[in-house]
């Protein structure tokens, strides 16, 4: 349900950042009157929120890079413990992540802050992204390691470094 | 008694070449030496640890102990500080602009940022000196900027600036304005010819710098508020005291260095342009047509436009 | 905590196979909190440094790749390079060497590079039983071309810092640059002949034209993105866009790879892709934030600075730590913490900052491909669903004909200086 919700939000997020994008690149060449400059800008914030979430997405497929020069010699039994250790310290992670992304989110909406441009665009909206995508990794994190701790299945949980996205 | 050492970060953004790191190296030193060595702030420049624009933040946050960021970054803390970008200032000479930002309208802007950044601001503005005009082609002055492309650095008052001149705005940050202007995204550009000359632009096409005094800029030396109050108070003296005993001479050694940069751009085959002040004047006089749509635009504080007003009248 | 129990802690949470922007992003914190530094400061350089149109281009040329791979555009390029340079033993190994290369002119990215090429031609080869480890060796290697052919990203944080001047230091990337290609077209021939690899079958006039014609349209993409960078109407990030947007009406219109429906979710597969690099670069800032401010970096470097050794031992250790922080450093990283240190000592030293650029260009070339830490063998291996130790293995070879050419660069400074010196004189 929320793979399926936080699939279509990024979706969305890029094409419509990849529409408003193009539209201010072709209006600058041929309609300047009608060109709307600011349009770059907001594809930044949008794109950057779009990834934040796409973070846990790629923790649930399995699919952030990592290292693997030592795991894959280990039998898929000693990795189990492995990545309960790296599902600890996701979850530790994440909980700074909502925290400290709260926090400097707080920050810029008390003191204001805009983005030193002609749009002055408000830069909380910009920073939620952190704790919002901090809270999808916490629930991520959570899950897997339930799994690998109460539900490990040495056939279909071997540790992957990119699988299909 | 063990000697207590105080040490400090102090960051900044531009790389050792620059007046600013002049500066602040030459003044970090003295405070070691004047302080036998209790005052130990080390400098983080070439935006190693930050950029200027993520300074206040870093400094209300506690991340690093001083900066000193340019005044035209902070408008996306205070828009008040988007004063300097108003059509009065237009020309004005630099020994005019000092009573402004060293009067009430800085002591008004200095309280603002205390407040919201949490900061100490440690005395007067340091002097960055002016952004100039400068073009791939021979101009006169700002009045043949019509139907150009002229890169702005962002902001509501740059780009107004522009337009009343003509001119179309494209925003270009200033890692991009080498290759821009070799591909000729843009024809002029306002930007302090210091940062021109140690850029070499003239290599990337720029063949002309008119001196007309577009925008003023300076620096504000502040310290985090918690760090200042963990000074005892002979190291809190010493600070505020030997910035107020040298900013003369600091504003000296930048304004030489903008001086040395008009013939360094002169000596590379740049023509420096030097308008007649009475030009200057009839400029701003048109320009002061938009200033009072500008000011709410700005979102700056009608009664501190005011107050610049009459500080720089007295001085007229 | 000393720097030798936190190289033990570093490495054993990368041998557990922790990912690695969860490293780099929990060292940072962890190291943040012991220093008495706030650890807010961490979190606040992330999302500053993600707040940036250069990184946009991240995202919009992955989708580039993605629509051009899928939407059936590589596919019609494949045929017509196989169709004029498949005659010889291993061509496609080949075309992606100069693909890669005239990508590169194209964009200053290494990643970059690497994602696009390296998204359209790895399926092809794997198609045409080309040795994995081969082909993204191949790829990952040349993608970081991207920096050393101009224009570069890396060129224009070195200038930024040391204040020289950008188009100068472009041009200095050429000549390496174009001997760096030459050098792994030579290889991959040798390889070819070596492991028998494929010749393209030939085919007749008719079907040759029918071929090219129907690739017309895909060719027109790197024409239009270069006119557009060298002709002055497009930034690298409003390239990148561009890129997107006519590969995706390419794929939709004329190829017919997908449809509408298909679109929304090949454009979520692209961010979330995006989204892979983009998180490891933000953590990287804050570790790199970290480590500037230990000052263990800064020590080293200048120690180096006061020992009085002449030019050549100057450059000999500088290369080798360098090549040392590439291995666990991102190159933007690397630059952040080295240059301004470095920069002051190069007058001195009477070495030539702009060949001093070229010279720093080609290890950041190495670092992305030195594990464990190379963004370029992750691009790859995310790319070709295939473990690193695949990608590391098949670049290993190319690395070392790249370390060859660093030594022949850096003690003959004429390859950079040449080109730049004659066309702006000295
Ligand atoms: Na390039
Ligand atoms: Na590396």
């Amino acid at each position: 349900m929320i793979a399926k919700a936080q699939r279509l939000f990024i979706g969305i997020i890029g094409a419509v950042a990849l529409a408003m994008y193009s539209y201010q690149i072709i209006s600058l060449w041929l309609f300047r009157d009608y060109a709307i400059t600011w349009f770059a800008e907001v594809a930044v914030y949008m794109l950057v929120w779009a990834m934040f979430v796409g973070v846990s997405e790629l923790v649930r497929v399995d699919s952030h890079i990592r290292a693997d020069f030592v795991i894959s010699h280990l039998s898929v039994r000693t990795q189990r413990w492995f990545e309960l250790i790296n599902c600890l310290v996701g979850i530790i992670f994440s909980v700074c992540l909502i925290w400290y992304g709260w926090k400097i989110t707080f920050d810029a909406f008390d003191l204001d802050e805009r983005s030193p441009t002609g749009l002055a665009f408000p830069l909380w909206i910009y920073y939620s992204a952190a704790p919002v995508g901090g809270a999808l990794l916490l629930l991520r994190y959570v899950q897997r390691f339930w799994a690998y701790l109460m539900r490990f299945d040495e056939k279909t949980m071997a540790l992957h470094t990119a699988v299909e996205i | 008694r063990a000697q207590t050492v105080f040490k400090f970060k102090m960051s900044t953004d531009d790389a050792p070449g620059h007046h600013r790191h002049a500066v602040v190296t030459k003044w970090l030193e003295m405070l070691k030496k004047e302080s036998n060595g209790e005052l130990d702030i080390e400098l983080f420049h070439s935006a190693q640890l930050f950029n200027d624009v993520n300074v206040p933040r870093a400094l209300r946050q506690g991340a690093i102990d001083m900066a000193m960021p340019g005044n035209w970054v902070l408008g996306g803390i205070d828009p008040n500080n988007d004063i300097f970008l108003l059509p009065m200032f237009f020309g004005v000479p630099q020994p005019a602009m000092h009573p402004v930002s060293d009067g009430a309208v800085g002591q008004a802007i200095n309280k603002q940022l205390e407040d919201k950044l949490k900061v100490k601001v440690i005395g007067k503005w340091l002097d960055h000196g002016y952004s100039d005009t400068h073009a791939t082609r021979m101009i006169g002055s700002s009045l043949d900027l019509k139907g150009l492309r002229v890169r702005s650095f962002g902001g509501a008052g740059t780009e107004a600036r522009i337009r009343y001149f003509g001119g179309d705005p494209v925003l270009v940050p200033w890692a991009e304005v080498p290759m821009a202007l070799s591909q000729g995204n843009f024809v002029a550009m306002y930007s302090n010819s210091a940062g021109v000359a140690s850029s070499k632009l003239w290599d990337s096409g720029i063949k002309c710098t008119v001196v007309e005094r577009q925008f003023f800029h300076q620096y504000i030396p502040v310290i985090a508020q918690g760090s200042y109050d963990k000074l005892p108070k002979p190291l809190q003296d010493l600070l505020i005291g030997s910035w107020a005993d040298h900013i003369t001479e600091f504003r000296a050694m930048t304004t030489a260095a903008q001086q040395k940069a008009f013939d360094t751009l002169a000596a590379n085959g740049v023509t420096v342009v030097r308008p007649e002040q009475s030009l200057l004047d009839d400029i701003r006089k048109g320009l002061m047509s938009t200033q009072d749509e500008l000011v709410p635009k700005l979102k700056i504080n009608p009664e501190l436009v005011k107050m610049a007003l009459s500080a720089l009248k007295q001085n007229t | 905590m000393s720097i030798q129990l936190f190289g033990v802690v570093f490495f054993a949470m990368l041998a557990i196979g922790m990912p690695l922007y969860l490293v780099l992003g929990s060292v940072a914190v962890f190291m943040y909190a012991i220093n008495g530094d706030p650890v807010i400061g961490a979190f606040q350089r992330m999302l500053d440094g993600l707040n940036s149109e250069t990184l946009l281009a991240v995202p919009f040329f992955v989708m580039a790749a993605s629509f051009m791979q899928k939407g059936g555009v590589a596919k019609a390029l494949i045929d017509m390079v196989s169709l004029w340079v498949g005659q010889v033993r291993g061509g496609l190994a080949i075309v992606a060497v100069v693909a890669c290369a005239l990508f590169g002119a194209i964009c200053g990215s290494s990643v970059a590079t690497a994602v696009a090429m390296g998204g359209i031609l790895v399926p092809a080869m794997k198609e045409r039983n080309y040795p994995m480890p081969f082909t993204l060796g191949v790829l990952a290697s040349s993608g970081t071309l991207g920096i050393l052919i101009p224009p570069s990203l890396a060129m224009i944080l070195f200038a930024l810092i040391a204040e020289e001047s950008v188009p100068r230091l472009f041009l200095a990337g050429v000549v390496p640059g174009l001997i760096q290609a030459t050098i792994f077209v030579a290889y991959s021939m040798y390889y070819a002949h070596r492991y028998k690899l494929p010749r393209e079958p030939r085919r007749d006039r008719a079907e040759a034209v029918k071929v090219t014609l129907h690739a017309l349209p895909a060719l027109s993409l790197p024409v239009v993105i270069a006119v557009g960078i060298y002709g002055g109407f497009t930034t690298v990030t409003e390239a990148s866009v561009v890129a997107a947007s006519m590969a995706l009406i390419i794929a939709l219109f004329y190829y017919k790879g997908f449809t509408w429906r298909d679109c929304l979710s090949e454009i979520g597969d692209s961010v979330q892709g995006a989204a892979v690099i983009t998180i490891i670069i933000a953590t990287a800032l804050a570790f790199a934030q970290w480590l500037t401010a230990s000052g263990v970096p800064g020590s080293v470097v200048r120690t180096i600075g006061e020992s009085g050794l002449q030019p050549w031992q100057f450059l000999l250790i500088i290369n080798v730590i360098l090549l040392v922080m590439g291995m666990f450093l991102e190159a933007i990283s690397i630059m952040l913490i080295t240059l301004p240190i470095l920069v002051p000592l190069l007058k001195p030293m009477g070495i030539d900052p702009v060949h001093f650029a070229v010279v720093i260009t080609i290890n950041m070339e190495l670092a992305l491909l030195t594990p464990p830490v190379g963004l370029n063998l992750f691009v790859l291996s995310n790319v070709a669903k295939t473990p690193l130790s695949v990608v590391t293995k098949g670049v290993l070879p190319l690395q070392l004909l790249l370390f060859a050419l660093l030594m022949v660069v850096t003690y003959v400074p004429f390859l950079s200086l040449w080109l730049p010196d004659l066309i702006f004189g000295k």
